[in-house]
Order: C-alpha cells, then structure tokens, then sequence
C-alpha cells in the first residue's frame, strides 16, 4: 500500500501534468469533454463512457484570446480560451461551459465561434433556484443535455448508467470532503499546494479512480494524530488558489487551511444527487439546493455569512480572501464577505489573484504581515 | 445631398420632461408615505406598474449624475467608504453610493430611497450582485426575474416556461410586500399602453433611416430615458407621439437637430460615455459624422401581444441573446440606417456587453463592408476614458470613411 507521501506525489504528478493525463485517457480509447467551471453536471459525461476533463483556465499570459475578451475579464475565462486557440483542447469532444456570470456568458460565444474544432456544450441553469418555475427549468435544461453530451460522445446515455455516475459522484464528493476535513487536520503531512494538488487531479482523473487514492489517501491520514501545531489556521475564501507562487508563499508562511469556501473546492463538492426517482430530476434538483455561493442568486447573500461561520465553527485563526481579479460575483460580495468576518472578530486579509499575475511580491508581503498579525 | 436647416426640437423636451416627472412624482410619493421601488431597467414594469408602485431606476440615475459631472465622486465613495472594487460598474458603484449617502454631491439626479428592489438579469448579471447589494444594505426585499442567457437564436419554450412562471411568483412577492391585490384589468391596460410606447418609440428610432437624418442619434441618449422609465404611462405615448410628429415635419422641412453637413453616419454602439457626453458628440459633429444606427431602439421597445410574448420580448435583449442574433440586429440596424461606419465603446464597465464585442464588430465590418474602429471608454468613470485616444480612433473612421466615398463617387 502506498504511503501518504507517495500518493500525493502522485497527485501533484497528474495535476502537474494535466496533459499528459488527457494523452493517458486518449491512448486508452476514451472520449473526453472538457467541463469549465462550474456546477457542470459531469455525470453525464460519466454516463456516456467519457471522460470529464476540468479546464479552468491554466497560469500564463493571455495573447489570442485577446482579440476575443478585452483585457477586463477574469483570467480563467481569458486562459481558457487561450488554451482552445492554442490548440491545447483539440483533443476533447466538446467542453461544457455554463453562462452564471457575463464573463461566463461572453466565454461560452467566444470559445464556440473562435475554437471550432472543439464543440461548445451550453450549459444554461436557473438564478431562481428556489422557485418551481427555477426547478423545471433546470430539468428542462438538463433533460436537453442529455442528448447534446450523449451526441458529443456518440452515444445514447441510459437512466441506469446515470444513476451508477450519480452514485459514484457523490462517493467521490463525499471522500473529497473527508479528504478536505483530513487535510486540516494534517497540514505537517499535507501542505497547501498538495492539498490543491489532491483538487486538480480530481478534476483530470477518471473519477473512479481518483476516488480509490483519495480514499486510501483518507485512510492513512485519520491513522495519524491530528495536529495543527506550529500552523496558523485559516479559512480560504475564493474561487481558486491553485497558483504555485501563491501556494508556496501560504505553505512558506505555515498556514493551516482548516475550513475553505472555494469555488474550485467546497462550494463545488457541496452537491449531493439523490439516488432516487429520475436521474436528471434529480441533478436537477440537485442544483437548485446549491447555495452559500457568490455566482448564485441568493436574496439572503448566505455566501456572506457562511463564510463567517467556517471561521467561527472551524476554529481558525483568520481569513484570507483571494479575490479573483475582475470576478465580478465575487468583487461584489467581497465588502461584505469582510464586514461579516470582521464581525464575527476574525482577523481577516483580502489579497488579489489572477492567472496571468507574474509577481505575487505584493500577495507575499500581505500574507507575511498577516502571518505575524494571527501568529 | 439635401442642405438641411438646423432645427431645435421642441418634442424634445416634452419627452424630457416626462422623464423628470418620473422622479418628481416619486419623490413626492415617498413624501406621502408610498412605497418606492428601485428596478432595473428592463424588468418587467408592467408588474409594479399595474400596482401603482412608484419605480424609480438606478441606470437612469447614475447616467443622470455621470453626465453632470459627480461620477467619479460617486465611484470614490463606493471603492474607499464601502469597500467596492474599482472593476465593478460604475452604475453600480455609484448607485450603491447612493444608497448609501441618500443624496448626491450637488444635487445631480435625486431620488427617493427604495423600500424594494425589482431585479431582472436580461442585461447583466451584473444586476444581480448589484440588487442583492442594495437589498442587504437597506435591508429590504428583492424581486428578482432570471433571464437566462441564450446561447441559440431563438427563445425557445423552456425559456418562456420558465420566465412565465417567474412573473407569477413575482406577482404573489408583490402582493404580500404591498398588501394588496394584484388587478389583472389594469395589468392589461399597462401591457396595450407599454407595447404603444414601444411602436411609438421604435417609429422616433426609425427617423434616423432617413438621409439626411431629422436628428443628431445622440438625442436617443437622451430619449431613452422615457422608453427605459416610463414605459407604462400615457404621457409616455403622448411624449414619442409629438416627438415623432416633430420629425415628420423636419424631414418635410429638411431640417434637423443635427447641426453642419451629414457627411458620414454611423454605428454608435454600446453605452454612451456620459461623463464625457459632449466631446464625444462634438468630435462626432465636428468632423461630420451622425449616428444613424444604435442598438438603443429594440432594446427598450418591447412590442408583445400576450404575456408568452411579453416573456420572449423581455428574453430578447441584446445582452441576452446570442452573438449570431446580437450580430443579425446590429446589422439590420446599420442597413436601415445607411451607416457608411461604426464606433464600438468597448466600456470597461459593462463586463456583459463588451464581452464579445471584438468578434461582433469584426462580423459587422466584414458583412457589410463597413469600417468599425473600437475605443475604450467607461459609462460612468471618467477615469477610464482618453479624449486622445477616442479623437484619433474618429479621425481614423472618418478617414477611411472618406476614402470609401471617393471611391465610390
């Protein structure tokens, strides 16, 4: 059996590597369909024998997709389309991206009518999830899906093989929250960018077997003493941090992530699919109780105060925000996402990043402070 | 070409007039104790209208206060008292501004607080963040309508599903908001007179077909703000019937509000940068240049017959529909208006409309044979706007203009 070391090294291989790990998926006769970010219902895909492939972007400079976006959009967009004139994706059947966001909206006509070669799957959902009318709309949406991703993977995707993807989905999701909570227990034994690392290559790997390692992974870090001593504890909040100039600079500084709100992490593994009834009903439905997120309607902006909650419950010593330049959800939510921890009494930092940042001098300095502040 | 005697428009200020009495008639409201709402745009008025809520709309307002010049002020105090980020819209800085300060600097454009907000998303997303702000900061209740981008052409019937039963909900939020029932017969009597005022303002949009044009493009700037405010109300119809009656008889008379020779017309499109209004109407003019073609008609002329209508109108926004279909009317609007150019504002507030503006003024130019130059400006921040940079883009357009007539001739 592999021991704890060796099997994040092998994460931090795949999420290092991602094309490789699509050439492995290619060589091994699969079809694979990019998903964007986020809450792209990738069981579909699952059930038509493919592979979902996470594409948010990648760090570099945008220069293509520049005679797309204007240079006010967020970098994961911009880099994403990069990736697709570049010819990066030629090897997907088709990338699924959805519209919650105008820079979401603007990327999903930009990549479908500048990256031909790679078919744009539309994912629409409802704001009004709460509502009958956000429900139905939501089924409507992903019963049309069904077909489009089973088309893209030249096939038709049966009930029962959805139902299998769902079930193994929220097995995934579930030891990657335990794999999240061990993680905080164990920041000695799981630094910051092997925790991302564990993440990414969620996103790349055939997901039954991502599952098997994070699992096993689980295993062997609840067989060792938890212990968070010599870190700083903090909540990230975000909707990536998967920069390794930022990792290094949180893991140099010995921050202990032990609660998150990212985009790329919690708020996306927060889903869980009955595995009763009408698969599609039950994505659907699935969706709809998503919340606590800055990219949702939400008339009550839980995202707010749950952030503060993860500070209060988890027993961190601060906050850190890392604000997605020109994310416009979050830019938003930002102020009050601070006053709320600021309310709550928890030391808080807001620090800018982007894809395509080159110095996180100014990141370093702010975290270095805010490391001596909760220290 | 047909000289043309400057003409000022007395309709003009009809119009104008109607959209100040939106505010006044508010503010008076609020006075005697009524309920306020705030609302976006292209929310559905027909709703708060036929329950004789007073809707008074943060765009027009922050437009109103950009042109006069307190902007900026407004944007500082939203990024360094409320902690807002200087990438978010500055409609959106400044009416949070507002809401927080309850007045403006020097009294550009009032209006009374909200006790409500009604948020629809058909033009932005943005709305959304923007509304559940106001909502959280004042403390009160938000109506929010989704319109879900479209990435095919049509609206299909999911869609109009999904819009339909939104204005249902809407309907029983507003009824326990406002303690009262909702009157299907004057909702009926605001749909007739709201697709009137559509007809008609669409007919005064149409005048700019006409060659020589009866009217500078930039007095639909202006215009808009009673197809945008008071799209429910007679006066409104009254206001565009004048108004169009005044063109007929300038194009009769070959006069215009236009001053000089029409020597080029064009597409205007996106935003006015209103803080620097006159210069960017002046380098126009100057130069010889009218805007005959602006996307500004169809977007607030929502012309339907029944509510599964009235839902596919208000789902085929400009901002909500795909860029084939964005492209398609845009184009349309360049034919009817016998542009001989365009002028793209990539507007560095308006994350929605600018997002694929690279490719659709590419389509736009290659089409239809047109030159279309970009420049980059802002709604509301005057700090994100080079009066050079703007000048040598027209005097760039105007070039090559000239140079395709002579070819031409």
């Amino acid at each position: 059996m592999a021991d704890i070391k060796e099997l994040l090294e092998g994460f931090t291989e795949v999420a290092d590597h991602p094309k490789a790990e699509l050439d492995r998926h290619i060589a091994a006769g699969k079809k694979v369909i990019g998903v964007g970010p986020y809450y792209v219902l990738e069981e579909l895909v699952y059930a038509a024998g493919a592979i979902p492939f996470g594409v948010w972007g990648r760090v570099g400079t945008a220069s293509k997709a520049r005679e797309y976006f204007p240079p006010f959009y967020c970098s994961i967009c911009q880099m994403t389309l990069e990736m697709g004139l570049n010819h990066e994706l030629d090897k997907l059947s088709g990338i699924m991206l959805t519209a919650l966001c105008d820079t979401l909206r603007g990327a999903s006509q930009n990549f479908r009518v500048g990256v031909t070669q790679v078919p744009m799957i539309f994912v629409t959902q409802p704001q009004n999830r709460a509502t009958e009318a956000g429900r139905q709309y939501a089924i409507d949406s992903y019963t049309e899906l069904k077909t489009t991703v089973g088309e893209a993977c030249d096939t038709i995707i049966d009930d029962d093989k959805l139902a299998e993807a769902i079930k193994l989905y929220n097995n995934w999701r579930a030891a990657m929250r335990t794999f999240l909570a061990e993680a905080a227990k164990h920041p000695a034994l799981v630094s910051v960018a092997q925790r991302a690392a564990v993440v990414d290559a969620g996103y790349y790997m055939d997901k039954a077997e991502h599952l098997k390692k994070v699992e096993a992974l689980n295993e062997l870090l609840a067989a060792q003493p938890a212990s968070t001593d010599g870190f700083k504890k903090v909540v990230l909040s975000g909707v990536y941090y998967d920069i390794p100039a930022l990792t290094q600079i949180l893991d140099e500084n010995h921050f202990a992530v032990v609660a998150d709100d990212i985009a790329k992490e919690s708020r996306a593994l927060q889903l869980q699919v009955s595995e009763e009834g009408d698969p599609t009903v039950a994505l659907a439905e699935a969706f709809c109780k998503a919340g606590n997120d800055s990219i949702l309607f939400d008339e009550n902006k839980g995202h707010v105060a749950h952030v503060a909650d993860l500070y209060k419950e988890s027993g961190a010593d601060g906050v850190v925000l890392l604000l997605a330049k020109f994310c416009d959800p979050e830019e938003f939510d930002a102020p009050h996402v601070a006053k709320a921890c600021k309310d709550a009494g928890a030391p808080f930092v807001q620090i800018e990043i982007d894809q395509s940042t080159e110095s996180y001098e100014q990141a370093r300095t702010q975290l270095e402070t805010f490391a001596d502040i909760i220290g | 070409m047909t000289e043309l005697t400057p003409a000022k428009s007395v309709a003009g200020k009809v119009v104008a007039a109607v959209a100040n009495n939106v505010y006044e008639s508010a503010i008076e409201a609020k006075k005697n104790g009524e309920k306020i709402a705030w609302i976006s745009s292209n929310f559905p008025q027909e709703i708060p209208t036929a329950f004789g809520l007073h809707c008074v709309y943060p765009e027009s307002q922050a437009a109103a206060i950009s042109a006069k010049g307190a902007g900026q002020t407004m944007c500082e105090h939203a990024e360094n008292e409320l902690g807002l980020s200087n990438d978010i819209c500055a409609y959106a800085r400044i009416s949070q501004a507002y809401a927080d300060l309850g007045k403006c600097p020097n009294g550009e454009r009032e209006m009374p607080l909200p006790d409500l907000v009604l948020c629809c998303n058909n033009i932005c997303d943005c709305m959304f963040k923007w509304y559940e702000n106001l909502a959280r900061t004042l403390n009160i209740p938000i109506v929010m309508i989704d319109v879900p981008f479209n990435n095919k052409f049509d609206v299909d019937d999911k869609r109009i599903k999904y819009i339909r039963g939104q204005f249902d909900q809407a309907i029983k939020q507003l009824e326990g908001i406002l303690g009262q029932k909702f009157d299907e017969k004057k909702f009926e009597e605001v749909c007739k007179i709201s697709s009137q005022v559509g007809e008609e303002w669409l007919k005064a949009t149409k005048y700019l077909n006409y060659k020589p044009a009866p009217y500078k493009g930039f007095d639909l700037f202006n215009h808009m703000a009673v197809a945008t405010m008071a799209r429910g109300q007679k006066e409104s119809l009254e206001a565009f019937k004048e108004f169009n009656a005044e063109c007929e008889q300038f194009i009769k008379e070959h006069k215009s509000t236009f001053k000089g020779d029409e020597k080029h017309r064009i597409m205007f499109e996106g935003i006015a940068c209103w803080p620097y209004l006159g210069v960017t109407y002046k380098t126009l003019k100057n130069m010889g240049v009218n805007v005959t073609s602006c996307v500004y008609g169809p977007s607030f002329a929502f012309t339907y017959k029944n509510l599964d209508e009235m839902a596919a109108a208000y789902a085929s926004m400009p901002n909500a529909t795909n860029l084939e279909r964005a492209t398609q009317l845009r184009e349309e609007l360049c034919q009817e208006g016998k542009v001989d150019g365009g002028l793209v504002h990539i507007n560095r507030s308006c994350k929605m409309w600018s997002s694929f503006m690279p490719e659709m003024a590419r389509r736009i130019s290659r089409d239809l044979d047109i030159p279309v130059v970009m420049f980059d400006g802002d709604q509301s921040d005057p700090r994100n706007f080079s009066e050079e940079q703007y000048v040598t883009r027209v005097q760039g357009l105007v070039e090559i203009m000239d140079s395709n007539a002579k070819k031409g001739e």
